[in-house]
């Protein structure tokens, strides 16, 4: 059984100016001890899917449609309310860009990553505080000591990731989720987290799902990649197989416009145009306006994701044909 | 965190004193006196003598320093109007309907305005996150005369169950009491909805919810203690505004309570008594907001233990 | 060369309060945001300055506009020094400089539509009657790719790439020599970055403009600029040509930065060591005293044509 599987996914939400859909028709699936890469740009659907599956969005606002939610054989489409409080921290442990905002500010780090303990086992606080004061030297925390009687604005960006980190894992979770770990730290703290992120996934055996828009981010941690456009799944395959042979023009030109990769002041290969407007996507491929191979055919019709291979899939008329 | 204590302490004091020297100068500098011509028809023998024996001949600083040397001593000088009492006296006796006034509307105000922010954050865009804004609306944009009017209207002249206007026996507080309270409802309500809703939409929230947190743990352990710093500040101060400014609720209702003396003393120019009323409410102003930044720092780490 | 702009040793002090009531401005401790700051930058060049948060590479950004008063230094504008200048003389300097920042949102006028955003400076410099003022708008909204229907929008219709070229029209309208460009695509999309990286790059080749670009990105640095100045808690450690940074850097620090590059090769992954500032501090190079440019103060050291580094001066040492 698949740790994590959605089928035919679609969330839109309501805003003042008419229903924004933010995923449209995605599926995706990760084996136990796996670990997988969404790529996307803001807006490309990418966090609120995996926001979706752990039923975090707004009730009010969001509307989630899916065949298939299924997280570590939990059905989250019907899990009732106070089950799903068991299911969160303890199957899936999500991690977010801003560390300084993830901590309530007026708590203790100790505090915070007790409770969290103590919301999934029946232990005594001291039991806590002793698993508390394990995971923060397991993250390599410097001063774990200090660090747990420190507020949130009293530690450094990387030290608080740690502790985010630490507080992820607590509980031993079968998947950690990562929404962009690093992009609110500083160049060399970043490398240093991804590598732990890295470790830790290796020593616990947990699944791992990396969402981020920076391809270098996948390239170190992932083996899988799903790389989303316009809410919409436009190829899913190896990382290996990502930076070797992309298929969609969408991610051919995205590779090719990342800077840095050559010596030498030069132009980049520019992607024209902006991305698609969410509140009236368009009728073909969402991709079509600022592609390159794009013809009639893209204009109308949404392609479907065409296998290639068993780790190869593309959703793109021009690649099929 | 002593030292906050002590610099908010110092500035506050600061602040109390300006405003005693602007109010003490504008008082005066107003065109005409309490003893003129139109006011009094006496001998100007008379009127000087009269001048000297309330100080009023000397010049304006040491009229301020000798009234401020008294008020250090509880002593506000005696009303021009009622020159049989001090002030202490005339305002110890006005001041209790505005207390209960006040503080009756404050008490049934704020309470429910806080519950009724609460529901409607914690159900947003459900009915009671709508009717909660719209009487929010309709409190702060009906001016209290009209709901004044309105309450009188229907319960005391078409019900005839209450009376129109009095102090004298309890039922004749009802009413003055729900129109006053009408203003701290509205205003509380509003503020604790957008102070709740400010929290909810933080990252961190997310993150409890997503570590695992039981709803009732998020809300009542982490958003409110959160919401609860924007709060307290606000709303000491408010508490105190909304406690000494029914003037106009003891209008409409002929309450005999402060209000009567803070119009007339401007009107009569009895510098001592409205000095007296401008001076505590000041003084109650500036202990609000002592007590807020107090309570800013207690449930705000970054300032109780300072910056990085 | 002419240099466009001339920052020469350029210091800014801030000053906590540490202990204490705080009362009575006793114990005040000195910070140097930053230390003896001094860039060139030639015409028609880009200079990256690099570093991380807190490095102090914004406050020199701020203070080469004197948008920040330095403790210490000058400002050489085209060859004026205008470090000194009062508001009033300042004027007619300011056009010849502009500067941008990495959040163009809060920078733009929401009330204004792009040509008067764009035709903004014009009117604040008395220059030119309306009409002009708009076909001039339009030719510069043009320039950085929103020409056509964009000249009538309001900024909260645009997406974030197109907010900064917004902003980078804004900044072009008086035709300076000198841009400062301030983390201008750290907030961009990986598919607009792009676009603005180039528009900055013919900028520079077209239209004669000297830019120094702020920012913590090394690979966007790498294909855009021509010299690299690396700042580290307030100070230089390295100078040089951007390919010698890349491929001879010789500070500790500057090689951890560029350790913590990530490696577009699934293939090429590997576990990394991680310098700490012990590390960092222990590894600064020890060179001869003859190789500082100052020997009566001496921090940086030449190691090659134009290529300088903090080091620690030794006697009798072989470099």
């Amino acid at each position: 059984m698949p740790l994590v599987e959605i089928e035919n996914l679609s969330v839109s939400f309501s805003s003042p100016d008419g229903q924004v859909q933010a995923v449209r028709d995605v599926s995706l699936t990760l084996e136990h001890g796996q670990s997988l890469g969404i790529v996307g740009e803001s807006g490309s659907g990418k966090s609120v899917s995996l926001m979706a599956l752990l039923r975090l969005l707004p009730t009010q606002s969001a509307t989630v449609r899916a065949t298939k939610l299924r997280l570590d054989g939990v059905d989250m489409l019907t899990c009732p309310k106070n089950e799903l409080a068991g299911v969160r921290g303890k199957v899936a442990s999500l991690i977010f860009q801003d560390p300084m905002a993830s901590f309530d500010p007026l708590f203790k780090i100790a505090d915070q990553l007790t409770e969290t303990v103590l919301a999934h086992f029946d232990v005594s606080k001291s039991e806590a505080e002793q698993r508390v004061l394990s995971m923060l030297n397991r993250v390599e925390m410097p001063d774990p000591n200090r660090v747990m009687s420190s507020y949130p604005h009293q530690l450094s960006g990387g030290m608080l990731q740690r502790a985010m980190i630490a507080m992820a894992l607590i509980c031993e979770p079968k998947i950690l989720i990562a929404d962009e770990p690093t992009t609110a730290l500083d160049v060399t703290v970043q490398a240093q987290i991804l590598q732990l992120i890295g470790d830790l996934q290796q020593e616990t055996g947990m699944g791992l799902i990396m969402i981020t828009h920076d391809l270098g981010v996948v390239a170190e941690t992932v083996n899988d990649i799903v790389v989303m456009y316009g809410g919409k799944v436009m190829e899913q395959t190896t990382v290996f197989d990502l930076f070797e042979a992309p298929r969609h023009p969408y991610a051919q030109a995205l590779l090719a416009s990342i800077p840095g990769q050559v010596a030498g002041k030069r132009k980049l290969r520019e992607i024209p145009g902006q991305a698609p407007n969410p509140l009236a996507p368009p009728a073909g491929c969402p991709f079509h306006f600022r592609c390159e191979k794009a013809d009639a055919k893209c204009v109308e019709q949404m392609p479907v994701l065409q296998r290639f291979g068993p780790n190869h899939a593309t959703a793109c008329l021009k690649v099929m044909s | 965190m002593i030292g906050y204590i002590v610099r908010r302490l110092l500035s506050i004091s600061v602040t109390f004193v300006v405003v005693s020297i602007l109010v003490f100068v504008m008082m005066h500098a107003i065109p005409g006196g309490p003893f003129d011509a139109t006011e009094m028809p006496v001998s100007e023998a008379v009127r000087a003598k009269i001048m000297a024996q309330y100080g009023l001949d000397q010049p304006l600083y040491m009229q301020y320093l000798k009234y401020m040397w008294g008020v250090l001593h509880f002593d506000f000088g005696v009303p021009f109007q009622s020159p049989g009492e001090t002030v202490i006296e005339l305002l110890s006796r006005a001041w209790i309907p505005s207390l209960v006034l006040g503080g009756a509307g404050v008490l049934i105000g704020a309470p429910l305005g806080i519950i009724l922010g609460l529901c409607a954050a914690l159900n947003r865009n459900s009915w009671i996150d709508y009717l909660a804004s719209a009487l929010a609306t309709l409190g702060l944009t009906i001016p209290v005369f009209v709901i004044s009017m309105l309450l009188i209207l229907v319960f005391a002249v078409w019900l005839g169950w209450l009376p129109a206007s009095g102090w004298g026996s309890p039922e004749s507080w009802i009413l003055p009491i729900i129109a006053y309270a009408a203003i701290p409802l509205a205003t509380y309500a509003r503020y604790t909805r957008s102070a709740m809703l400010d929290t909810l939409n933080k990252p961190f929230v997310t993150v409890l919810r997503a570590k695992g947190l039981s709803e009732r743990d998020v809300i009542f352990k982490h958003v409110l203690r959160n919401s609860a710093i924007p709060m307290v500040t606000v709303f000491l101060p408010m508490f105190i505004g909304t406690a000494t400014g029914s003037i106009f609720v003891e209008a409409m209702f002929r309450v005999p309570g402060l209000g009567a003396y803070f119009v007339s003393s401007i009107e009569s120019r009895d510098y001592p008594l409205e000095m007296a009323l401008v001076l505590i409410i000041t003084l109650m102003f500036c202990v609000a907001y002592f007590l807020a930044d107090i309570a800013y720092a207690l449930l705000n780490p970054r300032i109780r233990l300072g910056g990085k | 060369m002419n240099n466009a702009l001339e920052l020469r040793g350029l210091n800014k002090s801030f000053y906590k309060k540490q202990g204490g009531l705080g009362l009575f401005g006793s114990n005040l401790v000195e910070h140097r945001a930053v230390d003896d700051v001094s860039i060139k930058i030639p015409e028609r060049k880009i200079v990256g300055l690099v570093g991380e948060s807190g490095s102090g590479k914004s406050t020199v950004g701020l203070m080469a506009m004197r948008l920040l008063e330095p403790s210490d230094g000058a400002i050489i504008l085209n060859g004026t020094d205008i470090t000194k200048l009062s508001s009033d003389e300042l004027k007619p300097h300011r056009a010849q400089m502009q500067i941008i920042f990495q959040d163009s949102y809060s920078s733009l006028n929401p009330m204004m539509t792009l040509w008067e955003i764009v035709a903004e400076p014009f009117v604040i410099h008395k220059m030119h009657d309306t009409k002009t003022r708009r076909a001039k708008a339009n030719e510069l909204l043009e320039i950085v790719g929103l020409g056509g229907m964009f000249a009538n929008r309001y900024p909260h219709e645009l997406s974030g790439g197109q907010r900064q070229r917004v902003s980078i029209a804004h900044a072009l309208a008086l035709k300076p020599k000198v841009l400062i460009a301030d983390e201008p695509t750290s907030a961009l999309d990986v598919s607009v970055k792009a676009q603005v990286i180039n528009l900055l790059h013919d900028l520079s080749d077209e239209m004669g403009l000297s830019i120094l670009f702020i920012s913590h990105e090394l690979s966007v640095v790498r294909s855009l600029v021509d010299e690299i100045v690396v700042m580290h808690r307030g100070r230089i450690v390295e100078h040089a040509e951007t390919e010698q940074i890349f491929q001879n850097a010789q500070h500790p620090y500057t090689q951890s930065l560029l350790d913590s590059i990530p490696v577009l090769n699934p293939k090429l992954r590997k576990r990394r060591s991680f310098r700490s500032q012990e590390d960092i501090a222990a590894e600064i190079p020890k060179l001869p005293l003859a190789q500082f440019t100052s020997q009566s103060n001496p921090k940086m050291a030449q190691i090659a044509h134009g290529h300088l580094v903090e080091a620690i001066p030794m006697e009798g040492a072989s470099s």
